[in-house]
Parts: C-alpha cells; sequence; structure tokens
C-alpha cells in the first residue's frame, strides 16, 4: 500500500504587482510505497522545496492533491493540521532548526511534550532511539556545545520519535562535513531497513545514492527516475551522475 | 581612502539602523532639553530674585546634578549596547579593507551627527520651552511667570559642555569596542552559540539578603534623621539586590522548575519555561534597570507630590497661631515676671502699627533634647525634645484650644504626659530626680518647634515644676496671637518683632543666657515652604520624565532585540509542529510576565519603603498618612495605566520584526 501518493500536484506563484504567473510546479505525479526510501533531487530552482513544503503541508497546492496513507491533506482542517503534522510527520532540516533553549534530550521530546504525553512514556521511546543514534551521551547537553553531526542525529531522533509515517528530509547533508555525511546516511539506510518511510530531497549525489529510489525534477515535472534494484551506492552514484549530466545538457535518456 | 566616502558611510551607518538610532538621539534630546531648562530657570527669569530663591536654586542645582549624572551612564550604557548590535556590520568593513582607524573616523563623523542633532535639537527645544517651565513652576509656587522668550547663554554653554564631554566619552568607548576585536570574530559575534543560563546561587542569595536587610531597615527604622543616612544604604541596596535577582535569582527558579518533570514537561510549560530563563538571562539588567527606574519615579513623584499637596496643613499644624514670638533663655528668667517686660514691648509695638491681637496664647516650658531611658529624662543623647510644662499654662492652652470646656488637675506626684515618636510605655517618669506617676494626653500644647526637627516629642506637664529650677537651667517662653491684618503685613511685624526684641532682651536689661530670640508668621512659613515643597515637586516631574524617557527606550530596545530572535525560534516551532497560535500565545505570555515584572517588583520595594518614606517626609513635618498612602495608590495607576500604554505600543514594534 502507498504511504504517500501525489496526484496532478501544481503550484503557480502569483507575483502581487503586474499578476505575472510563475509555475514552481506544472504536473507532479509519484507515490511513495511503505517502507520505501525515495530521494528527490533536482537543481536550485527546480521546484524540489516547494514539493517538499506542500508535502509537508507548510505551503497550499494551486491544484492536484496530497494523501498520506490515503488520507487527503487538503481535507483537514486548519486548526488540526499542526497536531496531524507532528503525529504523521518527521522532519529533518538542513540547519537542524534545534532550539539553543533546549538541551538536546528535550528538544527530541518537543513533540511528545505538545501531545501530551507523560514523561516516562517520553523516556521509554528515547532510550531505544538515542542507543540507535548514538547520542545517549549526549542527552544532557545544549545545542551549541555539540557538533554538527551531532545536532542532525538529534534532530532525527526528534523526527524518529513521534514513530511518523514519514520521515520528509530537506538537504538533510547539507550542512555536514563528508564524515558526517556518511554516518547519517548509514543512519537513514538503517532506519529504512527498520521500516521506515523516507522522503528526502537533495541535490547531493551521495545522498542520493543511499536511497533505494531516486526521483529527478526538472522545471516543476518529474522528469526521470532510477531504481537501485541490485546496484550498490557506487553504482547508483554513477547512474546519479549521468542522469543528472544528461539533464544539464539536455539529452535524451538512454 | 577617499575622504569624501566617510561622511557618506557614516550618515549610512546611522540611516541604516535607524530602528536603533532614532530613539537614542530622542533620548539625547529629551535630557539635555532638561538640562537646558533647569539651567536657565537657575540662571536667569524670576526664579533668582524671587523670595526663598536660594533654596529653590540649590534644589534646581542638586537636581541638575542628578540629572547629568545619570544622562552619562545612561547614554552611554545605551551606545554601547546600540556597538554591540552594529559589531557585524563593522566587522564587514574591516574585512572589506577598511583599517581599524578608518572605522574610528566613521565613527568620529557618526558621533558628530548625533551629538550635533542632539544638542542644537535639545537647547532649541529647552530654550523655547524654558519659559513654559517657569510658569508652571510659578504656578506651582504662586507666584507670578515672567513673559518673552527666556534665553540663557550660561545654560547653553554649560549644556554644551557637559554634554559635549558625555558625547566624546561615548565615541571613545565605541572606537574602543572595534579596536579590541578582530574581524572575523566581529563577524561572527552574532553566530557564537548561545551558552545556556546558569543562576549562580550565590549572587541569588545575596539578592535576596541584601532585598531583605534593605526591608528590614526601612520597616523598622525609628529616628528620621539617621533615617536619612540609612535610606540611601537602603536604596544602595535595593539596587544591588534587585540586579541580583533580575538577572540571577530568577534563572534560578526557572532551573529548579525544570526539576520536577511532571510540572516541566507539559506542554504549557515546557517552553515557557525553557525560553524565560533565557529571557532572563538577556533581560535580566535591562529589566532592573526598568524596576529601578519604575521604583524611583514612584518614590520621587509620590513623595514630592505628597508634600506639596499638604503645604499649606503643615504649616498650620507648625505655626498654630499667625503670629508667635518665642525666647530661650535662662529658666530662672522664663519662669519670672521678666517675660511680662517682654510681652509690653510687643503689644507696644503692635500698637505703634495700628494692629490689634486677639486669643493670645502664652507658656513657659523647660526645655532639653535628650533622651528618655528607662522613664527617665537625661540630657545626654539627641533623640527626644523633652519640655517640662507648669498646670497652670498647660490649663490655658487647654482652654484655648477647647474653648474653656476642659481643664486637668494634678496630684504632687503625678504627670501628665504627651509623647510623639517615642517608644515610652511606662507609667511613671523621673525628672529632676523626683518621681512621677503618669497619665496620658493627647492634646500637644508645644505650639511651636513642632515635629520640625523631625525629632520625637516628649512633654510633661506638672503641678509645680519649680524643682526643676536646679536642675535645668534652660527654658522656653511662647507668646502667640492672631491680628487683625493680613498675612504680608504679619510677616513685616514679626521681622519687625525681632529686631526689637533683639534690642530688648540682653544682659543689660537684665536677661541671662539668652539663646534665641524668635518671631514668626505664618505666611511667612507658607511662603517659605511652597518654594521647598514646590521646587522639589518640579524638579521630580523634571526627573521623572526622563527616567521615564529612558525607561521607554530600554523597552522598545528589548522589544526589538527579542523581535529578531524570536524570528527563528518561531520557524522552528512552527515546523515542529505547534500551531501558529500556541506559539504566539506561548510567547505572548513570557513577554508579559518579563514585562509585569519589573512593576510588580517596584510596587513591592514601594510598599517596604513606606515606613522609611514617611519618617523622612517627617523631616518636613509632614505627619500625614493617609495622604501618603493615597499620593502613592494614584501615583502607581497612573504609572501603570502609562506602562501599560508603553507595553501596547512598543510590543507593535516587535511583532513588526517578527512578522518580517
Amino acid at each position: 500500500m502507498s504511504i504517500l501518493e501525489v496526484r496532478n500536484l501544481r503550484k503557480f506563484y502569483t507575483s502581487r504587482l503586474g499578476g505575472q504567473r510563475t509555475e514552481a510546479l506544472k504536473n507532479v505525479n509519484f507515490t511513495v510505497e511503505q517502507g520505501e526510501y525515495v530521494a528527490i533531487m533536482g537543481e536550485s530552482g527546480s521546484g524540489k522545496t516547494t514539493l517538499l513544503n506542500i508535502l509537508a503541508a507548510l505551503d497550499k497546492p494551486t491544484g492536484g492533491s496530497v494523501l498520506i496513507d490515503g488520507k487527503d491533506i487538503a481535507g483537514i482542517k486548519e486548526s488540526e493540521m499542526a497536531k496531524y503534522r507532528r503525529e504523521n510527520i518527521g522532519f529533518v532540516f538542513q540547519e537542524f532548526n534545534l532550539l539553543d533553549t533546549f538541551t538536546v534530550e528535550d528538544n527530541i521530546y518537543l513533540p511528545l511534550v505538545l501531545s501530551g504525553m507523560s514523561y516516562d512514556k517520553m523516556h521509554d521511546r528515547m532510550t531505544p532511539i538515542a542507543a540507535q543514534l548514538g547520542i545517549s551521551g549526549i542527552l544532557r547537553k545544549y545545542p551549541y556545545e555539540i557538533s554538527g553531526g551531532q545536532k542532525q542525529r538529534a534532530a532525527v531522533a526528534r523526527a524518529l520519535i513521534t514513530r511518523p509515517k514519514i520521515i520528509l528530509a530537506d538537504e538533510p547533508t547539507g550542512a555536514l562535513d563528508s564524515k558526517a555525511t556518511d554516518e547519517l546516511l548509514r543512519l537513514f539506510t538503517e532506519i529504512n531497513m527498520s521500516g521506515q518511510t523516507v522522503l528526502t530531497v537533495t541535490h547531493s549525489v551521495r545522498a542520493a545514492s543511499s536511497a533505494g529510489r531516486v526521483l529527478f525534477i526538472k522545471d516543476g515535472e518529474v522528469f526521470h527516475q532510477i531504481y537501485r534494484g541490485g546496484s550498490t551506492s557506487d553504482q547508483l552514484y554513477r547512474k546519479i551522475s549521468d542522469s543528472l549530466t544528461m539533464l544539464a545538457t539536455g539529452g535524451e535518456i538512454k | 581612502m577617499k575622504i569624501r566616502i566617510y561622511p557618506k558611510l557614516a550618515w549610512s551607518g546611522i540611516s541604516k539602523n535607524r530602528k536603533l538610532y532614532v530613539p537614542y538621539i530622542l533620548t539625547c534630546i529629551c535630557t539635555i532639553m532638561m538640562y537646558v531648562i533647569i539651567m536657565t530657570l537657575i540662571n536667569d527669569g524670576n526664579i533668582p530674585g524671587m523670595q526663598g530663591g536660594a533654596a529653590l536654586r540649590s534644589i534646581l542645582m542638586m537636581g541638575s546634578w542628578v540629572l547629568a549624572a545619570f544622562s552619562a551612564l545612561f547614554l552611554f550604557y545605551t551606545n554601547s549596547s546600540i556597538m554591540k548590535k552594529r559589531r557585524k556590520e563593522l566587522g564587514l568593513y574591516n574585512v572589506l579593507g577598511m583599517s581599524k582607524s578608518n572605522i574610528a573616523v566613521v565613527l568620529l563623523i557618526e558621533n558628530v551627527i548625533v551629538a550635533a542633532v542632539s544638542l542644537a535639537g535639545g537647547i532649541a527645544l529647552g530654550t523655547v520651552l524654558a519659559r513654559l517651565s517657569e510658569a508652571g513652576l510659578a504656578y506651582i509656587l504662586n507666584e507670578n511667570a515672567g513673559y518673552g522668550m527666556l534665553v540663557s547663554y550660561e545654560a547653553v554653554i554649560l549644556g554644551t559642555a557637559v554634554f559635549g564631554v558625555i558625547f566624546l566619552l561615548i565615541f571613545l568607548n565605541s572606537v574602543r569596542q572595534v579596536r579590541f576585536s578582530n574581524a572575523v570574530s566581529l563577524i561572527k559575534s552574532e553566530n557564537t552559540g548561545e551558552r545556556p543560563p546558569k543562576g549562580n546561587f550565590l549572587i541569588c542569595l545575596g539578592g535576596i539578603i541584601l532585598l531583605a536587610g534593605a526591608y528590614y531597615i526601612s520597616v523598622t527604622i525609628k529616628n528620621p534623621l539617621t533615617a536619612l543616612g540609612y535610606f540611601f544604604v537602603a536604596v544602595l541596596m535595593v539596587i544591588v539586590g534587585t540586579y541580583a535577582m533580575f538577572i540571577s535569582g530568577s534563572v534560578m527558579i526557572c532551573r529548579i522548575l525544570k526539576h520536577s518533570k511532571r510540572y516541566y514537561y507539559r506542554a504549557q510549560h515546557f517552553i515557557s519555561v525553557s525560553q524565560m530563563s533565557y529571557r532572563m538571562k538577556r533581560n535580566g539588567a535591562g529589566l532592573a534597570s526598568i524596576c529601578i527606574i519604575c521604583t524611583m519615579v514612584l518614590v520621587m513623584i509620590s513623595s514630592s507630590a505628597c508634600l506639596y499637596i499638604a503645604t499649606e496643613k503643615t504649616v498650620e499644624m507648625r505655626y498654630p497661631e499667625p503670629v508667635s514670638v518665642s525666647v530661650a533663655m535662662r529658666a530662672g528668667d522664663v519662669f519670672s515676671e521678666k517675660t511680662e517686660t517682654i510681652k509690653k514691648y510687643v503689644y507696644d509695638m503692635l500698637a505703634k502699627e495700628g494692629v490689634s491681637a486677639s486669643s493670645e496664647v502664652e507658656y513657659r516650658s523647660f526645655y532639653m533634647c535628650g533622651d528618655i531611658k528607662d522613664g527617665v529624662i537625661t540630657e545626654d543623647g539627641m533623640n527626644v525634645n523633652i519640655f517640662i510644662l507648669p498646670l497652670e499654662d498647660y490649663n490655658k492652652i487647654l482652654a484655648h484650644v477647647s474653648g474653656n470646656k476642659k481643664s486637668e488637675s494634678l496630684g504632687a506626684d503625678e504627670a501628665l504626659i504627651y509623647a510623639e515618636g517615642t517608644d515610652y510605655a511606662g507609667d511613671s517618669i523621673t525628672a529632676a530626680g523626683v518621681t512621677y506617676k503618669t497619665r496620658r494626653t493627647d492634646i500637644n500644647p508645644i505650639r511651636d518647634d513642632r515635629v520640625v526637627t523631625g525629632l520625637a516629642t516628649f512633654v510633661i506637664i506638672l503641678n509645680d515644676p519649680s524643682v526643676c529650677l536646679e536642675h535645668y537651667g534652660y527654658g522656653k517662653w511662647y507668646f502667640g496671637f492672631s491680628t487683625d491684618a493680613d498675612g504680608e503685613r504679619e510677616t513685616e511685624l514679626s521681622y519687625d518683632l525681632i529686631s526689637g526684641l533683639q534690642d530688648t532682651v540682653t544682659e543689660e536689661n537684665g536677661f541671662g543666657g539668652v539663646r534665641y530670640v524668635d518671631s514668626d508668621s505664618r505666611a511667612r512659613g507658607i511662603k517659605d515652604y511652597y518654594t521647598i515643597t514646590g521646587g522639589l515637586l518640579f524638579i521630580g516631574i523634571i526627573l521623572s520624565t526622563v527616567f521615564i524617557f529612558a525607561g521607554v527606550l530600554i523597552i522598545y530596545y528589548k522589544q526589538v532585540s527579542e523581535g529578531y530572535e524570536d524570528k527563528s525560534r518561531f520557524d522552528i516551532m512552527r515546523n515542529v509542529g505547534m500551531t501558529d497560535r500556541e506559539i504566539r500565545k506561548s510567547i505572548n505570555s513570557q513577554i508579559l510576565t518579563v514585562f509585569i515584572l519589573p512593576p510588580a517588583a517596584a510596587v513591592v520595594h514601594l510598599m517596604f519603603a513606606f515606613p522609611i518614606i514617611k519618617k523622612l517626609l517627617s523631616l518636613f513635618a509632614f505627619g500625614n498618612t493617609l495622604l501618603l498612602a493615597g499620593t502613592i495608590a494614584v501615583c502607581v495607576a497612573v504609572f501603570v495605566i502609562l506602562y501599560a500604554a508603553v507595553y501596547k505600543i512598543t510590543s507593535n514594534a516587535y511583532y513588526a520584526v517578527v512578522k518580517k
């Protein structure tokens, strides 16, 4: 069963003066199955951030629909939207978005506290996740005391702790060095192996090559996609590079 | 670098930061204006020639010093926080190839612009408003104001000099701030991770002790004369204590709250508690300053207004008779026929002036400034004014006050006692070696020297005080009356009486141990009192205006800088799954809490300061507790409304930043 279904998604921006229309997304269609790990690639301005914002219900589409677990998110009332988002979608951002006023632990608890969960229950959930992500030792620290990689792992923990249906990641490796990037990608794969659906938006070939499927967006449309199949990350990396070159030069896909 | 680029950079430095600079320059103009007004009033216009003008001038002078000192501190502090906010911009200049001395030149030009605008604006406004202020002061004093523009060159020169020095110091400090930092740290200074606030337990404890100590002093103080000294000690303790509590105490409270997991991990507490400690850490000093400003303004305005309102009542209490004559001399002469000689002189003089006296009151007393220890009066110590009156004289006063309705009688071993401001509670008193059983009266027979010094008053009435003659050598004779002349005439009369009596009550005429001969009129007292109470009220209003201006500026900066900080938090919280409403509600309540704290603390300070303020006001012969409480209540109410308005207006600045 598909956990995420995007149908005929369109998004226009109209400039305030003159009424000129910009098409950010023309006609986007794809589905993500339960337990999949999908990467969406595209250059700056290709519309991938717009797409992510709409998937996250932070922005409204001009046309088309987004179904999460069979439910159209356009039908959710504004007042329930935040709650819905909190309970069904986990976010990982390029800039980590940890609150500097909280310890790492409290940052991770934040969505659960908002949902009114008791401390003991939260704590029970925390223990295995912290161990899996290797952040058990830094829970009491504040964001300013830890490295970028650690911050991102804390952010991943915050996304996982609500047991979301899908994790949306926006350039998760964008602010990390190569070692931390490898570490994070390994974690994403691991999380995915344990059954978690992950959708990541990136323009890093390396980040995309750890996914099970890569979608390419160009000029507001899904242009092409590659399945990992049986290939290794390195092989997938090469395939993605080729596709990108093709996209850039406007050549035909073989 | 091209010379012409400096003024350009300087101007853009100010105009790009106008959110910071416009309020700052307005505050500069306001303080300079007030200073020029005070200085103009001191040097020109009607005040120097007024009756009691000298006293008024010294009150204004004192006010000008307070104003200058406060302005220096406050403007200096404000500018250095503006410079801190501009670090990144200046660091960028540095990176783009300007040397630090180049930057110093830009800063110099900026400071010259700010100083020139402020001085020009302040002096112009001050000069324009000087006559208006004089009219206001004259109205307060029941005097006449002059007409036309009031231009004082002395005020302009002094204002320029004093504030020129302040601006120079401010400039040097900005250069120092740029000098001791390198380009990279200048640029990065905004991005360094914020450390979590650590409430220092010792500082917090120190703050509690200081506040408790200051409150204790205020509540337990007895003697108004020593109260003045203690008052300043208590003020310092409160200032330091307030800073400690706001900076450290609030963070400690948040930390304690965090320790309770059941309290802390609740949606409505979780974000508030953790962010509050940050907010308090950032704003602790600013909030403490606002609190202290609130307290100062409230104390100043309510006590000076109170004194002013009560002026006539106070003077009436101090001068029960419109004209009085008192002579302090050898007790033997007070209790002899010699007082008749003086009385005769007074009547002769009145007759010569064609004025007739009525409702005369007269009494004799032994007088000393001493103390009462275990029911024994001593001449050691300077705590209590002690009078000993014969019953005969007391009954005359009683008849005068009650309209012949009352009189007292005493046995030989009995004494009647009137006590005010002492903790005497015994049922016996020993004077001149004899012990008397005591009864109380609530009528104070003393007609002069009333509460003037703020000392306690203790009056002993004895059937026959002649035994005291051997022990207490010093006495006072009082003679008071009404006349059929008006107040001004009475004042002239009292002056004439002083000089005439000084020639009559002399050693040659057989008077001994004369300490003073005095005559006074109620009319003169009222005028004198108004110059003091009116002057204090005027300076209170001027200083309060400046303080309030400063307070508003601090609040405004706090709102704007918090706006920038909260903006990114806002975004993160939204991403994590809070609705806009939840976020706004949480932030609103935090800001409100932070806002309510300073005036709330100020009101607590004020309540504890009440006893010591009352004691201090008693130095001005003020004793109306109810009026003081009422005035304070009105001032607090007006202040709260004003504060709420400021909150409303500045929070718009906050939302303008957050929403951007």
